[in-house]
């Protein structure tokens, strides 16, 4: 549950102990009942402060107790604590062991600040200035008046100049920040809770005045200034949570963080204050308004600031149009469009400070801004309109390079790409007498990708400082590398070639670089081949590839292309483009031979469109079928896999579907529910799922894994029978798969232990092997091991942290153990496909060679 | 000699009697213990002058009759202690501890009355049953279970019917709508492991219902909104019942939620049959242990059919453990209310002449 959540749950108990103050006060006549509601105010606030600190007690193994206790009853504590303030008069009054109470009480407070848990508790930071806030705000505004109205004006007017401070670009800020850098810290602090304060105090004003006359304009005006006061601060949580998505900011929880516990006790404090029915109005405050600033905050992070910048653009572009229609050209700035067509241009909502860039002639126009999809991806200038054909250099252009190195999160900050390192374990039980592995000699970072189809080569590289990576192919035989010639550029990111290379049915290697050059290398071969197509966009990633058939699905900057491993002829997809925004994928899958290509599309720039499955002719490019499909996620179309030739498998975030083909319409079964017939939801109760297809047979064979509290077992689907087998042991499975393929499913929840059990399940057969037991691999410091299954050798490699073992079958007997020399994190395996070799992948650390013959 | 050895004998036989004088009960023996000494001194001064032998047949009949005498004294005391108890209970009896006339006329001799008790528990049970064994697959993703619908079972409209009820002083038919949101809730709170919030939060509302009780008893009346409230739960502390029952939709999903497509046996349509039986059953009740009995006998009647689906799939009774955790919890929350509700304060929170419906 998130925080902002538990925070509008601490509604129901303020207003609960504003009640419960109510029924004190009506307990008793006038001053007895003051009595009362003093003392219970003094006894509320020692439980929720016991409270705050049980929770910090149980708060030693997680902070989840404190946060979600702290979270809770924040505002109810700025609530009694101000009360009991705006109190003090009446407590100095009472009796002295009340007094001593009091007393206790204070020294509690101060002992908690002292010791430091003020901070944990958000007491220092939200709650004690709250109620200096509160206390302060409600004294002076109920005492005068008059100056209780003008002060709201002015702090109308001071949060419009902060919220202008704040929107300004960050070279106009600074100036101000150097001359009053102090003052507006302090007014960014208190404003928010002050202005929270000046609504709450403006109604109880105007509802305490007397009748009648200009008393009734006065009061009229007062609610309508609190009103004002109120919305403001509302539309400014808003637009501050609307530009922390742009940049990842906190500009709007810290608004709120300091104005809803203020309205929540606000509230509570109206409550006591007014009298007879007025009161609902109180506990209406102590509702309403936190329930406002909150959904002000969540509303600012569901809208997309894109679809507000193109509507502003859009707004803007008609204006230049109607400009046009007038004048007969386009204007030269866009503050020509002022007043007449616009009141003001609006500005685009991505990187803050930053207006539009303009460019226009007497026949065209260009309307574009730097953007960004994600704070976190490249800024790049984006041109929302146009019209016309430019006739000069645009200067938004050449201003790119200096806005990227701005804006750019990695752009020369060392930090935002520094690894973590991993913090060495002891070693376990088998380490002692093992021999040592050490990494392949590298001089820089190194890189990897994948073994070729015959099992004799494994494809390695190595980044320089320069970000330029060499490659080399590992022989699986003698362990020796022979270099690749030439060099390639990947970002610094890249540490895994998955993407960008291909091995083809010859033997050849496909290669695809950050700069679109494709090349095709053979092993140990100083041949190096050019095949990027021509007349294409630079092209970017490889998505799929298939080996038997040698086609690999390249996609570029707009456009889709395939290419023919066996001819070396490129073939565009003319009928489909990629997903246009940044960070955002679609999916594909070759069938097994090549004949046809399964390519999700997302359709627009969340799941909200759903996707579009095109199945393709891999000869032609040509669409042969296109489905809609309602099955996405925010970022990504579905994940789409082939089982059979009129079977696909779609996966979503919620969704695992086998889709028949052969039906017009297609027809979705949902996996979970019509195929293993069981009430699982994909998220929370269900461990995993994987799919093994016999294409020649047209079969396929699928697995789940449950995670509900009362089932833990795995279930197997084997599609020409229709059978559902269900596997429930107490231990770890291995699935055996007929070509060899071998699965690991951990127990769900289950630790690592010093010896670790499995059991081998035949899938074909359904036939289960003894109990075997894997020792060896603890401590470790990731929870799940890497396990291979070596079919030729009938043995079980194992990886973890600790090292490597090979294991023999089915008895599970440690026949030999190996530590990995050199930092990283725990290894993966990567298992020759003839048997003869383990590459050991470490990450964040080396790759490791291990002969098997 | 012979008359300093009488001497002695009857000093003896008063010494013992004096102290045979504490089995008495202590108000017999501050009233009558002087007098009784007083007489067996007399007595013995007489038998003196006849002789020892007068003396010991005195003092052994006087210790004779004793014990008798001590028997009948306590049974007579117990006796009269009884009567007390009895008029004590009997007097309780004629202010009823719970509440109210047997026969008060809320409603229940009235069919649109149960049929508006009803209709919550229909507005579950249908929904559930057709999505569950009638699977709509025009229905968005979202809503293809009844745990997905919920917020349209057991959402919006129960929470406009409670607020009419609210309006209208809580009549009967609104507490299962209360019983179903907070079902609803505690759902919400189980699937985010904030158990301990519902619980801490139902116990502070709780404990504000206590108060404002007392400060209506004892201190003034509390404003003709909550008076109607309190007299609507004072009418019938089985309301509160009710309304726990109202969650039994809740109870009966938590109950079959074990992995397997309760659309695949009739169970679960047995355990929601069985609820709003239940809520017929208690409609047509007259007295209050027979409509906690009802209710009782549902609840538990509901877990039956639970238990049965998990034997058809599992073959055995193992791991129902939960189930039984789920009946108990039921149980013990439906017997609450009669034992923490202050009827005496919530009757006399009924405004004169509240006779509801």
């Amino acid at each position: 549950m998130g925080m902002t959540t538990l925070y509008q749950i601490g509604i129901v108990p303020a207003v609960l102990i504003a009640l419960g103050g109510l029924l004190m006060l009506r307990s008793a006549e006038d001053e007895r009942g003051q009595r009362r509601l003093s003392l219970y105010l003094l006894v509320v606030t020692a439980l929720l402060l016991l409270v705050l600190f049980a929770a910090t007690l149980m708060a030693q193994r997680g902070n989840s107790p404190l946060w979600q206790a702290s979270s809770l009853l924040m505002s109810s504590i700025t609530g009694v604590l101000a009360l009991l303030v705006l109190r003090v008069r009446r407590l100095a009054a009472m009796g002295p062991g009340v007094k001593l109470v009091a007393l206790l009480l204070l020294l509690g407070v101060v002992g908690m600040v002292i010791a430091g848990l003020g901070g944990r508790f958000g007491l220092m930071f939200y709650a004690f200035p709250g109620v200096l806030v509160l206390v302060l705000g409600w004294a002076l505004g109920r005492r005068f008046r008059v100056m209780a109205v003008l002060f709201a004006v002015l702090l109308l007017l001071a949060l419009f100049g902060l919220n202008s401070f704040v929107d300004a670009a960050p070279a106009e800020r600074t100036p101000f920040f150097d001359a009053l850098g102090m003052l507006l810290s302090l007014s960014m602090f208190i404003l928010p809770g002050l202005a929270v304060v000046g609504g709450a105090v403006l109604l109880v004003n105007a509802l305490r005045a007397p009748d009648g006359g200009a008393a009734t304009v006065r009061r009229g005006l007062s609610i309508l200034l609190a009103l004002a006061l109120l919305g403001y601060l509302t539309t400014s949580i808003f637009w501050a949570s609307v530009w922390d998505q742009t940049s990842d900011g906190l500009g709007g929880i810290f608004f709120l963080m300091l104005s809803a516990p203020v309205a929540v006790a606000a509230g509570m404090v109206m409550t006591v204050a007014l009298n007879g029915r007025r009161r609902v109005v109180g506990l209406l405050f102590t509702v309403l308004v936190p329930l406002l600033l909150y959904q002000a905050l969540e509303r600012g992070w569901d809208v997309s600031y894109h679809a507000i910048t193109e509507a502003r653009a859009e707004r803007i572009a008609q204006a230049l149009e109607a400009y046009k229609q007038r004048e007969g050209v386009y204007p030269e700035t866009l503050d020509a469009l002022t007043p007449r067509h616009l009141l003001r241009v609006p500005r685009p909502v991505v990187l803050r400070g930053e207006s539009w860039c303009y460019q226009g002639g007497d026949d065209f126009y260009r309307l574009g801004a730097f953007s960004r999809e994600y704070f976190s991806t490249p800024v790049k200038l984006r041109v929302y309109n146009s019209a016309g054909e430019p006739d000069s250099v645009w200067e938004c252009e050449e201003r790119t390079a200096e806005m990227k190195e701005r804006y750019d999160w990695s752009t020369g900050d060392e930090v935002v790409v520094q690894s973590p390192s991993a913090t060495p374990l002891p070693p376990g039980e088998a380490a002692g007498e093992a021999e040592t592995l050490t990494p392949l000699p590298a001089e820089g970072e190194t890189v990897w990708g994948s073994w070729s189809p015959d099992g004799a080569y494994f494809l390695l590289g190595e980044r320089d400082g320069g970000g330029r990576t060499t490659l080399a192919f590992l022989d699986g035989q003698s362990g020796e590398r022979c270099p690749a010639p030439g060099d390639y550029a990947f970002s610094p990111m890249t540490v895994n070639l998955r993407e960008r290379h291909a091995w083809l049915p010859g033997g050849q290697l496909l290669l695809v670089d950050d700069t679109g050059v494709v090349v095709l290398l053979a092993p140990c071969s100083p041949d190096r081949e050019d095949v990027t197509p021509e007349g294409a966009a630079k092209v970017e990633t490889i998505m799929a590839y298939n080996v038997e058939g040698g086609r690999a699905l390249f996609r570029g900057e707009g456009e889709y292309w395939i290419f023919d491993g066996r001819t070396l002829n490129w073939q565009l997809v003319p009928e489909v483009t990629p997903n246009p925004y940044d960070a955002h994928w679609d999916n594909a899958a070759w069938q097994p031979d090549g004949e046809r290509l399964a390519l999700s599309r997302l359709n627009g720039r969340d799941a909200s469109e759903g996707s579009t499955l095109y199945l393709v002719d891999g000869a032609s490019g040509d669409v042969l079928r296109e489905i809609p499909l309602s099955v996405a996620s925010e970022q990504s179309a579905a994940r789409v896999d082939w089982l059979t030739p009129d079977d696909v498998l779609l996966m979503g975030p919620d969704t695992l579907r086998v889709l028949d083909l052969s039906a017009d319409p297609p027809q979705p079964r949902d996996v979970v529910r019509q195929l293993f017939e069981l009430d699982l939801d994909l998220y929370g109760e269900l461990f995993g799922h994987s799919w093994w297809v016999d294409w020649e047979r047209g079969a396929y064979i699928l697995s789940i894994q449950a995670n509900h509290p009362r089932n833990k077992a795995h279930y197997l689907y084997r599609s020409e029978t229709g059978s559902v087998e269900m596997i429930d042991e107490d231990a770890h499975l291995l699935l055996r798969f007929p070509d060899g393929q071998m699965e690991q499913w951990p127990r769900p929840e289950a630790e690592p232990a010093e010896e670790e059990t499995f059991v081998m399940v035949d899938v074909t057969t359904g036939e289960r092997s003894e109990a075997l037991t894997i020792t060896g691999h603890t401590p470790r410091d990731y929870p799940r091991l890497s396990i291979s299954y070596l079919q030729e050798e009938g043995q079980l490699a194992v990886a973890s942290s600790q090292g490597v073992s090979l294991h023999s079958l089915p008895g599970g007997e440690r026949l030999d153990f190996w530590t990995l020399a050199g930092e990283g994190f725990s290894p993966f395996l990567r298992p020759a496909p003839d048997g003869s070799a383990l590459v050991i992948v470490r990450d964040r650390g080396g790759v490791y060679w291990l002969p098997l013959h | 000699m012979r008359e300093m050895v009488l001497a002695r004998l009857i000093a003896l036989i008063q010494a013992l009697h004096r102290c045979t004088l504490y089995a008495f009960p202590p108000s017999f023996r501050s009233r009558f213990g002087e007098e009784m000494a007083e007489v067996l001194s007399e007595r013995l001064a007489t038998a003196e002058e006849e002789g020892a032998r007068a003396v010991v047949s005195l003092g052994a009949r006087e210790f004779w009759q004793m014990p008798a005498a001590l028997v009948r004294l306590y049974l007579y005391r117990w006796k009269k202690k009884g009567r007390r108890i009895r008029a004590f209970v009997s007097q309780v009896r004629a202010q009823p501890v719970f509440g109210v006339p047997p026969v008060a006329d809320d409603g229940r001799f009235s069919t649109g009355q149960l049929l508006l008790e009803v209709v919550p528990f229909l507005l579950a049970a249908i929904p559930i049953a057709w999505l569950t064994y009638r699977p709509l697959p025009w229905l968005p993703d979202a809503g293809r279970t009844p745990v997905d619908a919920a917020v349209f079972w057991s959402g919006i409209p129960p929470a406009l019917a409670l607020t009419v009820g609210l309006v209208r002083g809580m009549p009967r038919w609104a507490y299962p709508h209360a019983g179903l949101l907070g079902g609803y809730t505690l759902w919400l709170a189980a699937e985010r492991r904030q158990i301990w919030l519902w619980v801490t939060l139902l116990t502070m509302v709780v404990g504000l219902s206590v108060m404002a009780a007392v400060v209506h008893e004892r201190g003034r009346p509390l404003p003709p909104f909550f008076r109607r409230l309190g007299g609507s739960v004072g009418l019938d502390w089985t309301r509160l019942s009710l309304g726990v029952f109202g969650a039994a939709p809740w109870l009966i999903l938590a109950a079959f939620d074990n992995a397997y497509l309760d659309g695949r046996t009739p169970y679960l349509g047995l355990a929601l049959l069985a609820m709003v039986l239940t809520v017929v059953v208690y409609g047509r009740r007259g007295r209050q242990e027979r409509q906690l009995a009802a209710l009782l006998g549902g609840a538990t009647l509901l877990m039956v059919p639970a238990v049965m689906d998990h034997v058809y799939w599992l073959g055995s009774l193992r791991a129902v453990g939960w189930i039984v955790v789920l009946c108990v919890w039921a149980v013990a929350l439906l017997v609450l209310p009669m034992l923490v509700v202050p009827v005496q304060w919530a009757s006399n929170l009924a405004p004169l002449g509240s006779g509801e419906e």
